[in-house]
């Protein structure tokens, strides 16, 4: 994908997005891939809601004919983690958690490609 | 592939509810409903009219603590409808914009409550 924007703004945002929270990334493929998508322009936060906006690489063409292209990931609370952490596998867990987070359904969960799935799962991280 | 089973997941206007054990909901497409009569001449007299989607005996969890009695209660009192989406045991996902039919009252003995809503739209995603 075209990249919009230039490294070090990227790594301004990154480092601005991080002192918000209070959340410290290391160097290594998970920053990669968050930079990627910085720089791609599919990546922002904002920092008054603390909310990521997230623009899916592989948008979910639901059965309506409707499309979603972008999510929200906010913090999860205290029972949609509780929740998530009574099934059964991993999977199960990060699917019911991002349901939770992004207010999809889980039917339109599923269906996240795995890069986007595990990008998500990396801006969690940032609320951990 | 599965075709039946438990609820997986309810969502009313962005709160999760958890489905009652064994819950059986019933599903309605929008669209239209068939009158069929026969005529004196032994032809067909046929009055379609138009049906709302949404579902019929949904039976919630109901946490006091949140008050999900008085949440559902609030948005019937609106009169307005809300997203809603249901996904099955299949992983099928059903979403529509709609709002509550008839009486909501809970069953604090079960600790459930039995819902319908209807809406213009009921469909899969």
């Amino acid at each position: 994908m075209k990249q919009v924007i230039d490294k070090q703004t990227a790594q301004g945002f990154l480092d601005d997005w991080m002192d918000s929270l209070g959340y410290s990334l290391d160097e290594g493929t998970e920053k990669e891939k968050i930079m990627q998508a910085i720089q791609e322009g599919r990546l922002d936060f904002d920092a008054e809601t603390e909310e990521f906006s997230y623009t899916l690489r592989k948008p979910i063409i639901l059965e309506n004919g409707q499309t979603v292209t972008q999510v929200k990931i906010y913090e999860p609370e205290a029972l949609a983690v509780q929740s998530a952490g009574k099934l059964k596998n991993e999977m199960e867990m990060t699917i019911r958690l991002l349901s939770s987070i992004t207010g999809q359904p889980l039917g339109v969960i599923n269906r996240l490609k795995l890069r986007d799935m595990t990008l998500m799962g990396y801006l969690i991280g940032f609320f951990s | 592939m599965v075709r039946a089973g438990d609820i997986r997941q309810v969502t009313i206007q962005g709160r999760e509810f958890d489905p009652a054990p064994e819950t059986n909901v019933t599903i309605i497409l929008a669209g239209v409903t068939n009158e069929n009569a026969a005529t004196g001449n032994a032809g067909m007299h046929s009055t379609q009219r138009r049906k709302l989607g949404g579902f019929d005996a949904l039976t919630l969890s109901i946490d006091s603590g949140r008050q999900d009695y008085e949440f559902l209660q609030g948005i019937g009192n609106s009169g307005e409808t809300v997203p809603v989406t249901i996904t099955l045991a299949s992983n099928v996902t059903y979403s529509g914009a709609l709002a509550v039919e008839g009486e909501l009252s809970h069953n604090a003995g079960e600790g459930t409550l039995e819902l319908a809503m209807r809406g213009p739209k009921f469909e899969v995603i």
